[in-house]
């Protein structure tokens, strides 16, 4: 591999997300300059042309999801603005008139920055789930799905309990990522004295993450904001799922609905060293167990299999299938396996790269859920890739070093 | 300059909470060590905060709160509770509080909801502080605002509209009212360099300039804010200005300049309700919100899309703040505390916890990534540290300039405002401080700061992202053969032979050799039935595409050699024969992976059928009795086929299709051997068919797959054996043999059938016994896939290929000893030499009794399944789910899959079909598809409704769901014909003119020979007689 072209979006803060449409054939990135921009692929000139490009957010905008298409041309946008917003385009209106996408719904709702957002997979309908910095995952669905405007907020589950963030609080102490951060953060501690101090108020605000973990991070210095994201199950046989990172809870979860409706944490995915980043529940398109990967700010990126569950055996194959995923001496050394008592999967370790070496902040998979990608503050995009034996390895490393030159705005 | 200093001092003590500069910092409060936050809490929701000239207490104020506290390195304490013992008047809810300076350093004023602005005097002996109420303003009063320089000054800001200056040694007069006739007043501010100038901000967005010398009039006047402007601060070079409200904007106004435009605008979240420029860091400038955010931001203009620092320091709405010093915050809150921070230890970078990589994947495989280049070059730690010393400098440059009101140079111009740090801090002369500051200030900075945008008559350097983006094609994902396999694969189940020849020439052209591969082995495995259609040409052609591959494998070259005995021998082979054994080679050679001891056997086997088979093309008793020998001799070598054994143990249980496959074959030659050994001497004696009877019954695992194996291997020989029958319609009853229908073979293959042939083939349904019923030969009976296969009844020839490794094989494994006791050998040799002799007559007294034992036995189905399980799974393993539902398409009810994940692989291929774009080929498929579930997204969610075109009413549809072709409402025939009075099903034509019209066929009937409309309307339909169909209807 690998061909690289270099696809300058003209952004003038950080890109936080990329996403393409269902077909592949468009792009909408979002950035810090809280600036929206969608790009068509040309396909007579084979490059990428913008469609258009606005002010989406008052703040960074870290996520985009595109919605089925079978909704229409939509999209959802989520930004540190605490908000999250839902587009959908405007035949009418010109290219790059600033205006072709228009609003159709602000989910104001979270009381923190939203970081991460995705679509349910289409035979769930048009539902959204949302992670916010305050802790709470939170479900919409747009019941009658011509009316993108209005949505339903169906569910709000609190990922993380309170009493494991104070753990992880004492915990965390000289996890910090800056390290000067953490040598001052324990001189703090030392000199807190009296009541004073604002040690007194880690705990305000009961229920909100946000103030809650937030003030507690100024005073403990490390990892100040929690992170969370989500991913949903893409299969169509499962139950409907959520794999969840818990911020500083240093796991991620499979969340389930019960029979009542409810949404609870199930099966555990540990061994993260510090926040998860980034959590992908591989698409999965004929195999007979789930893969999900994690990318954690401990920089490593994390491969688990969930298998073991009341459907996707294959009888008769499914002995082979499943000895090419977990059997074999292949096996990563060390992994764990672990069974959760309320989960119903059996969840193993496949793969642990460091390779890294740096915060890890994204997984991805690809369409068929046969590659992951990751990349990470390195500046480098990395390929993982299952080897004939069940292995997974680094396939392809692509660095920003390598990309030529091209520049769709320049056309 | 030193001029400067001191007027710099006092501008900053009374400025709007710019109070850091070098001037006011104490040593003992030193910047290099980081203090620990403070907090202290108060009985009620502080609104602001000020604090005291030498910056060591602050005032807080509140709606029932106003006290002094003293914050000392460690530890703040409460000195002073102003309300003690305070009037009622007094007790409004504070707006606004600040300190006096200089020489009114004990003065502090409050600004009181109800207008009145109160003047206390901490100096005052007794309890009471107040020293008096100033209250001419109607409404209440928003903002306060000591002069910079005369501390005897004091402008006020009122809801009521107008600004009062006060000189509080006056008698409570206001010195001069200003009237913005612009709505209520938000804020006020002297500017710290110009005596004479202020600045207001209004409700109305408005941001106004005055000289208090012309009360009368504003002196310029911008629009600054959509809705309310909440908040105004004069950086401390006398030049910009910062507003903030409540359309959550932040806009730094430059004072000198013409533009009405903004030279900057930060976006934030929620109603900024205080902005504050940070000392000593020109480009930024701090902000707290009106509600919803409690967080104080810290803003640099250089990147003004993101805070640079957060500061969550309150669980409530903060409401006031001020700069200590360049790093250290105090601020008050509704939370009802006072608290002090550091930014460098206590805030938090939001860029660190903002994902700085992107990546996305497309169906293509092409991967969309913008990636951080931070971390390729140095980073630092923090350049707040540097900053903090940097800024002791800072203040006197800065302040040189801003001496001069009249306006700056064009030097200054360009670099001083908040453009570049560095170069101011070179300007200022501190070069020691610009090294230190630079050496923190790396790179990162530098480089982000090359771009320059021009904003107004700035030129200010921007930050600019160091990532990187690009999209790169991984190649995982072959489109052109998936788009080529989706419009192109055949899927017809009617005709496996086909569909699988067809798909595998495909994948060759495509160059996909491992999936051509899948399909030929399909093909073979489950093609049978058409097999018999097979024209050579199109053999040929199939296996035409391998022989580059043919040369690679020394053991299908071995293979060939013992394969091709059999047909040579008895002169059957034909051209499609060869072609068809080598391709089958070609086929597994490149897979080969077997195990030395494969090869090896194979190669005896392979040498030994070779030499044989030179001879009995001339001789077959001949070989007949070579044969024989050697049995005897392979039989005794044990060693060898426990070697084989254990290779063929293995070979299932691997997951590689490919691999399995290969070693299976191998695996074939000796199992079949060694059953249809068995068999044969099972034939002689009743006792070797018991112990075949317990072989079957054993019925493990391995054992069950060699039958599935050798049944495969059973599907390939008879290929030969057809063919060479067909070609050449052997004297043995060969015309019999050429029929298809399997039953035939049964009435008439025993006395056909020679011995060897007959007795291995007869003991492979033996070993299937524990799985089906035997028909006698069985092949009838067989499960359709497998008939073709199985039921390639032997003919003479090729027998003594299988049956001869059989001989040893089985004799190693179980029936050592009576094949020890040489007489099943013997007795077989009879047979074979007898039968291929004399034909029919002599084989049918053999075969009777050979035969007769298996009457009930089942016959061998080898169960595929498993391998092409394994092959499915593999498939789906990769991903792949085209080949799986292909296959599972082709083969239909052949194979038996577990539904939920047929279902899987069903839905996952039309999404990806859907993906890109193929409608058509994933209609196809959801319509060929075995699931019901599936087949059932075709009838999904198109209802078309229907009307009746005369009166509108539904039309409903037929008891069948059909379109109704007449109206239940109106009882008129829908769209009738004009002509025949017919409901027109179909193509309806009709004329634009008088729109009657109707069937085709009437219609050019009609204007055959007629110009006019057939109803007798009058109109002309046609101009000129009906020639051809095309004019119809005019």
């Amino acid at each position: 591999m690998n061909e690289v072209v270099q696809f300058s979006a003209g952004h003038e803060d950080l890109i936080h997300d990329v996403a393409y449409d269902f077909y592949g054939k468009r792009l909408v990135t979002c950035s810090s300059d809280q600036k929206l921009k969608v790009w068509d692929m040309d396909e007579d000139k084979g490059n990428w042309a913008c469609n258009d490009s606005w002010k989406g957010h008052d703040s960074s905008i870290l996520k985009v999801a595109w919605a089925h298409p079978e909704y229409g041309q939509v999209f959802a946008s989520c930004s540190f603005d605490r908000t999250v917003r839902v587009w959908e385009e405007q035949d009418q209106e010109a290219k790059l008139g600033g205006r072709r996408w228009s609003e159709k719904a602000r989910l104001a709702d979270s009381k923190g920055p939203v970081q991460d957002l995705e679509f349910a997979p289409t035979h769930l309908g048009l539902k959204l789930a949302t992670a916010a910095s305050d802790g709470v995952l939170r479900i919409y669905e747009a019941m009658d799905v011509v009316q993108l405007g209005q949505w339903t907020l169906m569910d709000e589950i609190e990922i993380a309990s309170l009493g494991a963030i104070g753990s992880m609080e004492s915990a965390n102490i000289g996890g910090g990522v800056d390290g000067m951060i953490t040598r001052n953060q324990s001189n703090t501690g030392a000199v807190t004295s009296g009541g004073s101090t604002i040690a007194g108020s880690g705990g305000g605000l009961a229920g909100s993450g946000v103030a809650g973990a937030g003030v507690g991070g100024v005073g403990g210095g490390g990892a100040v904001t929690s992170h969370y994201c989500l991913s949903w199950c893409p299969s169509r046989f499962q139950p409907q799922m959520l794999l969840v990172g818990c911020g500083r809870e240093n796991v991620a979860k499979v969340f389930r609905i019960d029979a009542h409706g409810r949404w609870s944490p199930g099966e555990q995915l540990f061994g993260h060293g510090d926040v998860v980043t980034s959590v992908a529940w591989a698409p999965n398109m004929g195999r007979s167990y789930q893969l999900l990967a994690t990318a954690c700010r401990d920089g490593h990126v994390r491969i688990f299999r969930l298998s073991g569950g009341g459907s996707g055996a294959l009888p008769g194959g499914g002995d082979g299938g499943s000895s090419a995923g977990g059997g074999g001496p292949w096996q990563t050394a060390g992994a764990k396996k672990s069974t959760t008592a309320a989960g119903r999967f059996h969840v193993d370790l496949l793969a642990d790269f460091s390779d890294h070496g740096t915060e890890v902040w994204r997984v991805e998979w690809n369409v068929t859920g046969t590659i992951l990608s990751s990349s990470g503050d390195d500046g480098k995009v990395r390929l993982w890739k299952s080897s004939y034996m069940g292995e997974w390895r680094c396939m392809s490393i692509i660095s920003a070093e390598s990309a030529n030159p091209y520049d769709p705005a320049m056309r | 300059m030193k001029k400067s200093v001191a007027l710099a001092s006092i501008a900053n003590g009374g400025s709007n909470g710019s109070l850091g500069h070098s001037g006011s910092l104490s040593p003992a409060m030193g910047q290099s060590t980081a203090l620990p936050s403070l907090r202290l809490r108060v009985t009620g929701q502080l609104s602001a905060i000020a604090a005291s000239a030498d910056m060591d207490w602050a005032v807080v104020a509140g709606r029932e709160v106003l006290k002094i506290v003293a914050v000392y390195a460690t530890d703040v304490k409460e000195v002073l509770n102003l309300r003690a013992g305070a009037k009622v008047s007094t007790n409004f809810a504070i707006q606004d509080v600040k300190w006096g300076n200089s020489f009114a350093k004990s003065t502090v004023a409050t600004a009181a909801s109800n207008g009145a602005v109160i003047i206390w005097d901490l100096n005052r002996p007794n309890v009471h502080k107040l020293e008096r109420i100033l209250t001419e303003h109607t409404r209440a009063v928003n903002r306060i605002s000591f002069h910079p320089t005369e501390p005897v000054l004091l402008l006020s800001a009122s809801q009521d509209g107008s600004m009062r200056l006060w000189d509080l040694r006056a008698k409570s007069i206001a010195r001069n009212a200003f009237e913005g006739r612009a709505e209520s007043v938000r804020d006020v501010q002297f500017s710290p360099t110009n005596p004479y100038e202020f600045v207001a901000g209004f409700e109305n967005g408005n941001i106004q300039k005055w000289d208090i010398r012309f009360p009368n009039q504003h002196e310029r006047k911008w629009n600054g804010h959509n809705g309310l402007a909440l908040t105004i601060d004069w950086h401390p070079d006398g030049r910009l200005v910062a507003s903030g409200g409540r359309d959550r904007l932040v806009k730094v106004w430059d004072m000198k300049s013409e533009s009405r435009l903004p030279l900057y605008t930060i976006q934030t979240i929620a109603p900024v309700a205080r902005v504050s420029w940070r000392p000593g860091h020109d480009g930024q400038l701090a902000s707290c919100s009106l509600a919803t955010d409690y967080s104080i931001h810290l803003w640099d203009l250089s990147r003004p899309y993101i805070a640079s620092k957060t500061l969550e320091a309150h669980d409530s709405v903060t409401t006031g703040f001020l700069w200590r010093d360049a790093n250290t915050l105090w601020s008050c809150s509704k939370d009802r505390s006072f608290a002090r921070h550091d930014m460098r230890l206590h805030a938090f970078r939001p860029m660190d916890y903002l994902n700085t990589s992107a990546v996305a994947w497309n169906v293509d495989g092409e991967l969309t990534f913008a990636i951080d280049e931070r971390n390729t070059l140095p980073t630092a730690p923090d350049g707040s540290g540097a900053q903090a010393g940097a800024s002791i400098s800072l203040g006197p440059a800065i302040m040189s300039t801003a001496d001069d009101t009249g306006g700056l140079t064009e030097e200054q111009r360009a670099g001083l405002p908040p453009a570049i740090p560095n170069q101011s801090l070179v300007q200022g002369g501190a070069a020691a401080v610009a090294a230190a500051a630079s050496s923190y200030y790396p790179l990162r900075r530098a480089v982000k700061r090359l771009p320059e945008r021009v904003v107004g008559e700035e030129k200010i350097v921007q930050y600019r992202p160091r990532q990187r983006t690009g999209i790169a094609d991984s190649e995982t994902f072959d489109v052109h053969a998936f788009i080529a396999f989706a419009t192109e694969l055949q899927i017809d189940p009617n005709d496996v032979w086909t569909s699988c020849d067809n798909n595998a020439q495909l994948a060759m052209e495509l160059g996909l050799l491992r999936t051509a591969q899948t399909w030929k082995i399909l093909q073979l495995l489950y093609g049978g039935r058409a097999a018999d259609t097979l024209e050579p040409r199109n053999l040929s052609a199939l296996f035409a595409s391998a022989p580059h591959r043919s040369s690679e494998s020394t053991h299908r070259s071995q293979f060939a050699d013992g394969g091709r005995p059999s047909s040579g021998r008895a002169s059957l082979s034909t051209n499609v024969t060869s072609p068809a054994v080598s391709t089958l080679e070609a086929l597994f050679a490149p897979l080969d992976k077997s195990s030395d001891t494969h090869t090896d056997d194979v190669e005896k086997l392979g040498v030994t059928s070779s030499g044989r088979s030179v001879h009995s093309d001339v001789i077959p008793e001949t070989e007949a009795l070579h044969y024989e020998s050697h049995t005897m001799t392979v039989g005794s070598t044990h060693s060898d086929s426990a070697i084989l054994k254990d290779s063929f143990t293995k070979a299932p249980s691997k997951i590689t299709k490919s691999d399995s496959w290969v070693s299976t074959y191998a695996t074939i030659h000796r199992s079949d051997a060694a059953l249809s050994t068995a068999g044969f001497a099972g034939s002689n004696s009743l006792q070797g068919n018991d112990g075949l009877l317990d072989l079957d019954n054993n019925n493990d695992i391995e054992r069950a797959v060699t039958a599935n194996v050798r049944s495969m291997l059973r599907g390939d020989r008879r290929l030969h054996y057809r063919h060479g029958h067909a070609a050449h319609s052997n004297s043995d009853d060969g015309g019999v043999i050429d029929e298809e229908d399997e039953e035939e073979y049964d009435s008439d293959s025993p006395p056909v059938s020679s011995s060897d042939s007959e007795s291995s083939f007869t003991y492979g349904l033996k070993v299937g016994a524990g799985r089906r019923t035997l028909a006698r030969f069985g092949i009838g009976t067989r499960a359709p896939p497998m008939v073709g296969v199985s039921g390639a009844v032997s003919d003479g020839s090729p027998a003594p290929l299988s049956s001869r490794p059989l001989g040893r094989s089985f004799t190693r494994t179980r029936r050592r000893s009576q094949f020890g006791g040489s007489n099943g050998p013997t007795p077989s040799n009879n047979h074979s030499a007898e039968s291929i002799h004399s034909g029919a007559a002599a084989t049918a007294a053999i075969v009777p009794p050979l035969h007769h034992p298996h009457h009930d036995v089942v016959l061998p189905r080898w169960n595929h399944d498993p391998v092409v399980h394994d092959a499915l799974s593999y498939y789906g393993e990769q991903g792949n789910v085209q080949m799986c539902v292909t296959i599972l398409l082709v083969l239909g009810n052949r194979i038996r899959v577990d539904e939920k994940m047929q279902e899987l692989w069903f839905w996952s291929y039309i999404d990806l079909l859907h993906r890109f774009k193929l409608w058509i080929p994933a209609t196809a498929v959801i319509r060929a598809a075995p699931v019901p579930s599936v087949r059932a997204r075709n009838q999904e969610s198109t209802t078309i409704h229907t009307i009746c075109n005369q009166c509108s009413k539904p039309m409903i549809p037929a008891t069948n769901g059909a379109p109704n072709w007449a109206c239940e409402h109106c009882g008129r025939l829908v769209n009738p014909c004009s002509f025949c009075h017919k409901t027109t099903k179909g193509l309806y034509a009709w004329c634009q003119g008088c729109t009657h019209g109707g069937h085709l066929e009437c219609l050019t009937d009609w204007f055959s020979d007629d110009l006019e409309c057939c109803t007798g309307c009058g109109h002309q339909c046609l101009s000129r007689p009906f020639t051809t169909g095309i004019d119809v209807g005019g």
